[in-house]
């Protein structure tokens, strides 16, 4: 009963597939072959990768949707267990993204559109207590309010997941600050703190990324660090601290597509469809806290986004189809 | 003099007094002797190059065999998967419960009933179908395994030793650092966490089949000479025969240890699991679908443990009244009558789902705690990381100023230190406790250098004595080689981390579980409140506490430290309860004959009649620590966990794996101190 419902619907899609080719001229799919798309964790992920899948399967392809871990991904890229990756954050992916591309048979299909700023961050109620945020220098005298028993008489510092590659240890020191590094151990120990921090007020400076859902429910502000300059971070001259590096701000990350090299001689036409998709930071994160705070569907919200979108994604299409 | 010191003792000690004597040296001269107090970078190799190309080399020779396996295991696990998936709701809670009637009565069934309600109001059936998928092709692969490798080792007691070994490295080795190389093998997927479960579940088996066969009563081997038995008989009919209950011991062990895996070994995804849901959960902090999701896992676990260790009870038991073919029989038709007739009434499982209303109230609820009880949370954290994790972390030296404990290490107070350290060993070294006093010293010197600044030269060398002490030139060498493998592999300060951090948690978790288990032991009611609790601990997914620990402590070494405690007291708890309750009651008897105070016959008495299970327990504690501390790092900690996540973001699967064997090597040398320890 169910699988013939499948087929119909099967039946339907490729219809309205073909429907949509034909007024492209006479495209078909390369393959019928599933194209495996990963699911990680996070809703934007998800949001992103269903918004691809929904393109492809109009073109007319099969689309598979693969929960995997985020770092065991990069591995199963390789030998085309998976097909594609839609959302790889260059701020937290480490070293696993160049050691895939190098192994040959990742390739990079483009960025996202996705502009992430990492950066230190601090709730809005500690401008109170810290007069002068969201000025750097403000927390030079501020050690003793971010301090804790572990870390007196130095403040508290709440850095990325040391698996995530992080500078801040050199940072602080470049900037003179009386602050310790402590790493967090995983995404969910910093959302977690986050969240007990704004329901207890207690001090908090984080090392965190935007765009993230937090940022809908939780007022945090940005600390202005000293602006980043070009080798700032391997140039003691560059910067403010004549004698030390990293003495600036961060440079602003990426979000990459990558794909299986197959994929390529496979669906040539679907690489290129994905190497056209954009999605901005506004876009995304009104979609996310839809489906996080809204309890909209994923479904739908996705749906919602083709339908307004349509000019946008039936001319990718039409790139791809050429 | 001489007699009452066999030769080997007082050389270690003298040894071990060389070594210390240079520890100080290396800690009053840290500058010019450097090199003994750290590891010098020099001294490092390329292992993890090293042991990459060994991975690369083996992964493709052997590649297509082990991807020949991997498809056909996952289509098995498909075919499976969507056969269970077919079957509605309704049926399956019917058959199960009326199965887990026939084989363990009416209490399991209601169990198995309410699980089965539990699992659809959560809103997780088909996930808990994907895991139940996963367990039941796992766990046929380790008792299979296990059992032939437990044979293996009852036949020859050389193969015995290795497989010893080898077992420790299994359980011990975080799953996070051979995972990488597991999904280039079998190719990306549920099968690589397949094999990590069955590689983790074995171990039970295999030492239990072991055990049991080595165990055959000497006049049962006779009686079946006599009969006439040949070797294959003999071995079939006969040993086998007498190892059931503990073979039926491993299953149940194996079971839980499939169970605790499978979940851990969703992080490579691809199968939407229950795992996945608790990983996804502890990703974004939501504490309610975390713990909904965990409940079903501990749910199933104590469900499955019960009905297996119900099975072979209940196998002597007089016979049902219907014979086995006609209850199947009906369970059968039962089933069937559901699914024509109910199950297409009632609604799917996701309709049914009460989380989306659950989820809220229970973070809400979990946020409302963690404000009230700011204060005391504070306060304990405040306490204990000044008075006891950083002392063992940094040291005196580094932790007594003003900051931190108001008060400096001035010259004099140094003078008292030193004074009443060394006075106390020179008292005890007078009483002829050489032991005593030297353990004396070096308490002396940790507490003052902490753990990150202990010598490594002098402690190595002090360990290794000890080592030969206790187990001879062989533990010596395992000794000296294991510590020496992790320094070379520049592990050497992570391992350090890591030693201070299972030491706080370790002599946390025996005082607070020992005490726990004598107040079980003694009070009825205690031990009641204490198994489920234990139970709770024992198989929710650990990655579902780490959220309310971090909500109420923050990130840091306090809450990895609460997180290993967590997990690490029940056995010891556990150990305890049960060495003091197997007391004979002729031994206390005669306690109370000869006059003794409740607290005198607990010491006096009860203690050392319980005392091997109370080892078993303590080295049960150092494992689970041990098992912890990949999952701790996920809330901060440094150390060997924390370089295994370094290395799977690294995509450095050498590195990853030299971490977690650095573990395996901390947990098999306390493990071997241990058990010649209890020999003495």
């Amino acid at each position: 009963m169910i699988r013939k419902f499948t087929r119909a619907l099967a039946i339907v899609t490729a219809a309205s597939g073909f429907a949509a080719a034909a007024s492209a001229g006479d495209w078909k799919p390369e393959s019928t072959d599933p194209i495996k798309l990963t699911i990680n964790e996070w809703t934007g992920q998800t949001i992103t990768t269903h918004i691809a899948g929904k393109i492809l399967k109009n073109m007319g392809y099969n689309v598979e949707y693969v929960v995997a871990g985020y770092f065991p991904q990069m591995t199963a890229l390789q030998d085309g267990s998976v097909t594609a990756a839609l959302e790889i954050w260059t701020t937290n992916i480490g070293d696993a993204y160049d050691k895939a591309l190098e192994t040959k048979n990742v390739v990079d299909v483009g960025g996202l559109g996705i502009k992430p700023v990492e950066t230190w961050f601090y709730p809005a109620y500690m401008e109170e207590t810290c007069p002068g945020l969201p000025d750097w220098k403000a927390l030079k005298n501020c050690a003793a309010v971010f301090a804790t028993p572990d870390t007196a008489p130095e403040g508290r510092f709440l850095d990325y997941p040391a698996d995530w590659g992080t500078t801040n240890k050199d940072r602080i020191k470049a900037l003179d600050l009386p602050f310790v590094a402590i790493p967090a151990g995983s995404e969910g120990a910093i959302v977690a703190e986050i969240k007990s921090a704004f329901a207890k007020k207690t001090p908090l400076v984080v090392m965190w990324y935007k765009p993230h859902w937090v940022y809908g429910k939780y007022d945090l502000r940005q600390v202005e660090l000293p602006p980043y300059e070009d080798g700032c971070f391997d140039k003691h001259e560059v910067g403010l601290n004549p004698n030390a590096t990293y003495d600036c701000d961060f440079v602003r990350g990426d979000v990459r597509k990558v794909a299986w090299v197959g994929m390529a001689e496979k669906w040539p036409a679907a690489v290129k469809l994905i190497s056209s998709l954009r999605i901005t930071n506004d876009e995304q994160i009104e979609m996310i806290t839809k489906i996080d705070e809204g309890g909209a569907s994923l479904d739908a919200v996705t749906t919602d986004w083709l339908a307004a979108n349509e000019k946008t994604w039936k001319g990718w299409v039409a790139d791809a189809e050429k | 003099m001489l007699e009452a010191f066999p030769n080997r003792q007082s050389l270690t000690a003298l040894g071990c007094f060389g070594a210390l004597a240079l520890a100080v040296l290396a800690v009053m001269f840290g500058r010019e002797l450097s090199w003994l107090a750290q590891v010098p970078a020099s001294f490092s190799l390329p292992v993890s190059n090293w042991t990459n190309a060994a991975i690369a080399t083996f992964s493709t020779e052997f590649r297509s065999l082990f991807r020949f396996v991997g498809d056909a295991l996952n289509w098995q696990l498909k075919t499976l998967q969507s056969v269970l998936l077919d079957i509605p709701w309704s049926v399956m809670i019917v058959v199960l419960t009326l199965g887990a009637l026939r084989i363990a009565g009416p209490g399991l069934a209601a169990l198995t009933a309410t699980t089965c309600l539990y699992i659809v109001f959560a809103g997780y059936w088909k996930e808990s179908i994907a895991t139940l998928t996963l367990v039941s092709l796992g766990l046929p692969l380790a008792c299979i395994f296990g059992a032939a490798l437990g044979i293996l080792a009852h036949s020859n007691r050389y193969v015995a030793a290795a497989v010893d070994a080898v077992l420790d490295v299994m359980q011990t080795v975080p799953a996070f650092a051979y995972l990488t190389p597991l999904i280039v093998l079998f190719g990306f997927g549920p099968v690589a966490g397949l094999v990590a479960s069955v590689l983790f579940a074995l171990p039970p088996m295999t030492r239990n089949v072991k055990v049991g066969l080595d165990q055959t009563p000497r006049e049962t081997i006779e009686a079946a000479e006599i009969a006439g038995c040949s070797r294959l008989q003999m071995f079939a009919l006969v040993r086998l025969g007498a190892a059931t209950r503990q073979i039926l011991m491993g299953l149940n062990q194996t079971i839980m240890a499939t169970l605790s895996m499978v979940i851990f070994a969703a992080v490579i995804g691809g199968f939407e699991d229950i795992g996945w849901e608790v990983l996804r959960a502890a990703r974004r902090a939501e504490f309610g679908n975390g713990i909904i999701a965990g409940l079903v896992v501990t749910l199933l676990a104590i469900l499955l443990d019960r009905v297996s260790e119900a099975a072979f009870v209940r196998e002597r038991q007089p016979q049902n009244k219907l014979s086995a073919p006609s209850f199947w029989g009906l369970a059968v038709l039962a089933g069937g009558v559901v699914w024509v007739v109910i199950a297409p009434l009632l609604p799917s499982p996701a309709q049914l789902s009460m989380r989306p209303y659950l989820a809220p109230v229970l973070n809400d609820s979990l946020m409302s705690v963690s404000v009230y009880l700011s204060t005391v949370t504070a306060t304990l954290k405040s306490v204990i990381t000044t008075y006891f994790l950083l002392p063992l972390r940094i040291g005196l030296v580094r932790s007594l100023t003003p900051a931190i404990w108001g008060f400096e290490m001035s010259p004099a107070l140094m003078a008292i230190y030193v004074t009443v350290f060394c006075g106390s060993a020179l008292v005890l070294a007078f009483r002829q406790q050489v032991g005593a006093a030297l353990g004396v010293l070096f308490a002396g010197l940790l507490l003052y250098t902490g753990f990150s600044g202990m010598p490594w030269l002098p402690l190595i060398a002090g360990l290794t004595l000890v080592g030969w002490w206790l187990g001879g030139i062989r533990l010596a060498a395992i000794t000296a080689g294991g510590l020496m493998a992790i320094a070379v592999s520049g592990f050497w300060p992570s391992t350090m981390f890591s030693a201070y951090l299972m030491a706080a948690s370790i002599i946390t978790a025996i005082v607070l579980g020992g005490l726990l288990g004598v107040l079980a032991a003694e009070y009825e009611p205690v031990s009641r409140t204490m198994r489920p609790v234990n139970d709770f601990l024992q198989t929710i997914p650990p990655f579902v506490i780490l959220i309310p620990l971090i909500m109420f402590f923050q990130v840091g070494d306090f809450s990895s430290y609460l997180a290993i405690v967590a997990y690490a007291i029940v056995p010891m708890a556990r150990y305890t309860e049960q060495g003091l309750r197997h007391v004979p009651a002729t031994q206390s008897d005669a306690g109370h004959l000869a006059g003794c105070t409740s607290l005198q016959l607990l010491f006096l008495v009860k203690f050392p009649a319980a005392r091997s299970d109370i080892i078993l327990g303590l080295n049960q504690t150092i494992m689970a620590a041990l098992a912890m501390l990949a999952v701790a790092a996920l809330v901060g900690s440094r150390g060997l966990g924390q370089d295994v996540y370094i290395a799977l973001s690294k995509a450095d699967s050498g590195m990853g794996l030299l971490a977690g064997l650095s573990i395996a090597m901390i947990a098999m040398i306390s493990d071997r101190f241990m058990r010649r320890m209890a020999v003495r």
